[in-house]
């Protein structure tokens, strides 16, 4: 590099709002597991990511740790949050055992989801800041996980099939109605400056086009607006 | 809305009847009483 100074021209700038507060406590284990997670943590607007030592962490082969393997975290957290269109990298804390990662989150609603906990699907409190502890794969001991329970103030045990039933499509209503707003907002913007709206939809379901119309109400367009917007918009732009 | 078409007596145009008002509430738009395709009416019970 020889060149001192640079101009760079700023064409675009999107202001994403970040979601609501959830901190990552990750089970130490396989490297290709913690990526996968990290992966999917990013996508699910988690604000900060943070192994944790379980008892059988220690006995996994080829486990995720050390600085190298940070920066792969890192490298696929942002790759992730490249791919999905957010704003907002979890923050990447140094691994710790559970009781100093607890010590070092916010107060906040603590939620342990382990393979082997026995309460089933409890209703979980949507109240945030929320820390989410994940047990290892193949759970945590018994003994262990009433630790959790008794000392660390883990308020609620859901199985780890809960957060892969989240891992596969995102059903936080929290989450999904800040990207609502994100929608209805940018939608109002480009309604004011007269912009041509037309409907579409991806959706199969019956009146889901109907649904759209009535989310486009909702973020203040006028229904005459809305109906010439899944008519005669959709013909002119069509040609 | 004076760039849009009329409805007639013998001309062709693709156009929804509503129970209610949509300009009143979008969710009117839900409210189909029948449906025309190309200027005649489609038989819907078929397809509920």
């Amino acid at each position: 590099m020889t060149k001192r100074s640079l101009t760079v021209d700023v064409e675009q700038v999107w202001e994403i709002p970040a979601a609501a507060e959830i901190h990552m406590l990750v089970p130490i284990g396989d490297r290709d597991r913690m990526l996968t997670l990290a992966e999917k943590i990013t996508e699910l607007g988690a604000t900060s990511w943070r192994p944790v030592v379980w008892r059988r962490s220690k006995s996994v082969e080829g486990r995720g740790e050390g600085p190298t393997f940070v920066g792969k975290i890192r490298a696929r957290m942002i790759s992730a949050l490249t791919q999905s269109g957010g704003g907002w990298l979890p923050e990447i804390h140094p691994s710790a055992p559970i009781a100093r990662a607890l010590a070092a989150s916010p107060a906040a609603n603590r939620i342990l989801l382990d393979a082997n906990a026995e309460h089933g699907m409890l209703s979980v409190s949507n109240t945030f800041p929320m820390v989410i502890a994940l047990g290892p794969e193949g759970g945590l001991a018994d003994d262990e996980r009433q630790q959790m329970i008794d000392h660390l103030e883990l308020g609620v045990v859901l199985p780890a099939e809960a957060f892969a039933a989240l891992q596969k499509g995102n059903t936080n209503r929290a989450d999904a109605n800040a990207f609502w707003q994100i929608q209805a907002r940018n939608l109002a913007k480009m309604n004011s400056l007269n912009a041509h709206i037309v409907v579409g939809t991806d959706g199969n379901t019956p009146f889901a086009p109907h649904f759209e119309m009535e989310d486009m109400v909702a973020a203040g367009m006028t229904p005459a607006q809305v109906i010439r917007a899944a008519t005669s918009n959709g013909a002119q732009f069509l040609g | 809305m004076t760039d849009t078409g009329t409805i007639e007596a013998n001309k062709s145009a693709d156009f929804i009847v509503l129970d209610a008002n949509p300009l009143d509430n979008i969710t009117n738009t839900r409210k189909i009483a029948s449906v025309y395709l190309r200027g005649a009416s489609v038989d819907r019970s078929s397809y509920k």
